[in-house]
């Protein structure tokens, strides 16, 4: 019996003819943290909406806890958090309300609402700015207020599309810390970045994309002695390794 | 004025290109003219028809419906997130200000042009000479109006409030220019409210240098919209918010 | 309830900026004065205006006579601005006595039939300037002040409505919509949240807009109860109508301007300036597509006294536009969003 959690098969998305995601398949276990890395054009955000029921695929198959996400869309959506890399917040509501309107779409009422907000808004340390407008908030701020957002109804699967980009190492480093103490409660995060070195600390498993399809799928032990042999230590290494050095002018 | 030139270039290039300024300003006062003309056409008698009179009435209501635009125009960069760039080159808040005002004033301008020249075209309009006059009125007011709506939104606080409703007292205005039906009134109050639309006069000006040959209202009202013009130009050059460009 | 989720959420965010609520709230004050001010221009009226300020006696008792009946206004024309004044409303029509007695000179920018009507009661004065004549039997029929100021009630709320849907669209452009769709409810929830609040917002500025007229004590002839029955289907009118513009469009900027071009065509054909039955006869036939004349209608007939709901005639058919602009928001939310 599988330990996947979700488990994606031979996904195929054409946009115009064009192969995007080209037959990507992969699996996550419960208590993973997935680095999804690739260069630029690679599918990732493509395949992260697709995942995310965003986009309709193609081809193939994306099963949650062994069910067809297509077909228990709402149950699998309930168990979902994500944290887009564009900031997704209403500038005309303060922090606590922001966190309150999007906990609520996912049926949670009352007391439990009200715990719901004040944990993911201490969670990310801003509970006592939860009365300000986001048009007060530093950049980091706002990624940590986005992120409140998408956590705050206690997903069980969390995608994370480069939530540090853009903001002071203290930010980051709060970010990372939060990510390993959201694991740790038992959420499984798919994360994305182009920070070899937040993937190489976070992620215990990477899944490298590139050019619509899966090029590496290891652990991160394995990954690290498999390619220790060739001289490539760091991730940054493995990454250019296997992608190259040129420079990706995909079409969006 | 290095910038001038290249800033100006751009902003006519983004107007002549945006497909609904040209429907806003071409195809939909011709919409109006014919639908109203077409629905009046029985009241009218021999000295003008109803497509003449909404022609003459219609193309500067219009241009002064334009305010809208220019604010959304001057807020481009913003929009498009380049502003920055804008505001950290060697560019003048004059260059900037102007290259707005003078794109979007010509590319209306045109816009007039055109839709004049196709009424007098559809509907055999006569202007007894006075075409060319009655351009350079509207061009005048179309430089009043690029004025108010760079100002609007270049160096107004709370633009996107007044946004909202700024249709309504220019479409309080058009009514009392006579926009919608022709209006007039002896007595003192109302003629005197009628007298405050900007289009009462543009209009008066227009009818009378064409059926009374007496361009005097014309040529008064062309010196004030390019005097106000200037005012609301001044203004924003004194006021810009780099803020509001931000 | 997740509906009223969305609903409270929007109320929140347009409370944030007190000012711009509160002048959405009252803007109906000034489309009631506008609607009262659009009905006393338009009422069946006759400026006339005299050429020769030098009258003979048969001339200068015509002209009492004229400025004894109702609905005609006396004043001087000036010869050098004529046309102008003709043309652009001042006079109807400009008379000259400078002629023979008992002749005059009538000019008018209007058609025939009103030109001959003046001309006839000018000569009717002139062979009898003792009996005042009533000349309603002379004009066509116009719009009442309660037609008129329901129709610009409607165009009214049309455009404010469009602007309060383009929250959508500040939406989508935010990513907030986005976060939405990640969530399990579906895009109707959406849809249907800004609607409500929408319509609440619009059926608010419609009772603040029939307080208005019972303050200015204009008589409309119809009962309040009526009213406010009928404020609801315009009120969800003017609603489906902006969500469907805010759907169909990427940029406020283009909601805002199609919806003033379509709410004002939609008026027009509907009748708001030219009556339905003064128009030319394929237009009568074009205006069944605008809901403005349905409520023109819709008003005439409560003025006789029926009830609002005392037919289903003008129900069904509001209740029809108001299923197609929101099918129309609804298919429209669905592509974008799968975009």
């Amino acid at each position: 019996m599988s330990n996947a959690v979700l488990e994606v098969k031979n996904l195929h998305k054409q946009y115009e003819g064009k192969a995007v995601v080209d037959g990507i398949s992969f699996e996550i276990n419960a208590g993973d943290i997935i680095g999804f890395i690739g260069p630029n054009g690679a599918g990732k955000s493509t395949s992260i909406n697709l995942i995310s029921t965003i986009v309709e695929f193609d081809q193939g198959n994306v099963m949650y806890l062994g069910r067809e996400i297509r077909r228990h869309e709402k149950d699998y959506k309930k168990a979902l958090g994500i944290v887009p890399q564009d900031l997704a917040i209403y500038e005309d509501l303060n922090a606590y309300d922001n966190v309150k309107f999007f906990c609520s779409l996912y049926n949670i009422k009352g007391n439990q609402l009200k715990e719901k907000v004040k944990e993911a808004l201490e969670f990310v340390g801003l509970w006592d700015r939860r009365k300000e407008l986001p048009a007060k908030f530093s950049g980091g701020m706002k990624r940590r207020l986005n992120i409140a957002c998408a956590i705050a109804h206690s997903p069980k699967l969390l995608i994370m599309d480069e939530p540090t980009v853009g903001i002071d190492p203290q930010s980051r480093n709060n970010i990372m810390e939060a990510v390993l103490r959201l694991n740790k409660e038992g959420t499984t995060i798919i994360y994305t970045s182009h920070y070899m070195e937040e993937v190489e600390t976070l992620c215990n498993r990477i899944v490298l994309m590139d050019k619509g399809v899966i090029v590496e799928d290891l652990d991160k032990q394995v990954y690290k002695s498999k390619y220790a042999a060739q001289g490539l230590h760091s991730l940054e290494e493995i990454f250019l390794h296997l992608t190259g050095t040129d420079l990706r002018d995909m079409e969006v | 004025m290095d910038h001038f030139l290249p800033l100006l270039s751009l902003g006519l290039k983004r107007r002549s290109k945006d497909f609904f300024v040209l429907f806003y300003s071409i195809v939909f006062p011709m919409i109006v003219i014919l639908l109203l003309g077409y629905l009046s056409s029985k009241s009218y008698g021999n000295v003008l028809s109803s497509y003449h009179y909404y022609a003459i009435v219609t193309v500067p209501f219009c241009s002064l419906m334009a305010v809208s635009t220019v604010s959304y125009a001057t807020q481009d960069e913003k929009m498009a997130n380049t502003s920055l760039r804008f505001l950290t080159a060697p560019i003048t808040k004059v260059e900037l200000i102007l290259s707005k005002l003078f794109s979007c004033a010509i590319v209306l301008s045109l816009c007039n042009v055109v839709t004049l020249g196709a009424a007098k075209l559809l509907f055999q309009m006569d202007f007894k000479g006075n075409f060319f006059n009655i351009i350079i009125l509207l061009t005048a007011e179309t430089f009043m109006v690029s004025g108010i709506g760079v100002y609007l939104g270049l160096a107004f606080k709370n633009l996107n409030a007044v946004r909202n409703f700024l249709n309504l007292p220019l479409c309080i205005f058009g009514f009392l220019g006579g926009a919608f039906f022709p209006i007039g009134s002896l007595n003192p109050i109302f003629a005197g409210i009628i007298n405050t639309s900007p289009l009462t006069w543009v209009n008066r000006g227009i009818v009378s240098s064409i059926y009374d040959n007496n361009a005097q209202i014309l040529w008064t009202v062309t010196i004030i919209f390019v005097l106000i013009g200037v005012i609301f130009t001044g203004l924003t050059i004194l006021f810009f918010k780099k803020e509001a460009f931000k | 309830m997740s509906t009223c989720i969305v609903f409270t959420n929007n109320f929140k965010r347009g409370l944030s900026n007190k000012v711009t609520f509160l002048i959405t709230a009252f803007i109906p004050i000034v489309v009631i004065i506008l609607g009262i001010c659009a009905n006393y221009f338009s009422q069946p009226s006759f400026n006339i205006g005299l050429l020769n300020s030098e009258q003979s006696d048969v001339s200068q008792k015509v002209v009492q006579s004229l400025k004894d009946t109702k609905g005609i206004q006396v004043g001087f024309a000036s010869s050098s601005t004529l046309q102008t004044d003709l043309i652009t409303g001042k006079f109807t029509a400009v008379v000259d006595f400078s002629g023979e007695e008992g002749h005059f000179t009538l000019l008018s920018s209007k058609n025939e039939s009103v030109t001959k009507e003046l001309e006839q009661l000018i000569n009717r004065y002139m062979a009898d300037p003792v009996s005042i004549i009533d000349i309603n039997s002379l004009q066509e029929t116009s719009l009442g002040i309660p037609q008129r100021t329901m129709a610009f009630i409607v165009m009214v709320l049309m455009l404010t409505s469009t602007v309060t849907a383009s929250i959508m669209i500040k939406d989508k452009n935010t990513g907030t919509f986005t976060r939405f769709l990640y969530s399990p409810q579906k895009v109707a929830t959406y849809i249907v949240g800004n609607i409500l609040y929408n319509f609440t917002i619009s059926y608010i500025q419609f009772v603040i807009a029939i307080l208005m007229i019972s303050l200015f004590r204009v008589d409309i002839g119809i009962h309040y109860y009526n009213l406010l029955l009928m404020g609801i289907w315009v009120s969800a009118l003017a609603t489906a109508f902006g969500t469907c513009i805010a759907s169909l469009f990427k940029k406020e900027m283009y909601a805002n301007l199609f919806s003033s071009c379509i709410a004002l065509v939609l008026s027009l054909i509907g009748g708001t300036f030219v009556a339905v039955d003064r128009m030319p006869t394929l237009l009568t036939y074009i205006s069944v597509i605008s809901p403005t004349r349905w409520v023109i209608e819709a008003t005439t007939y409560m003025e006789k006294g029926h009830l609002w709901f005392s037919t289903p005639k003008y129900i069904s058919i509001l209740t029809l536009f108001i299923l197609i602009f929101a099918i129309i928001a609804i298919i429209s939310n669905k592509k974008g969003a799968r975009k």
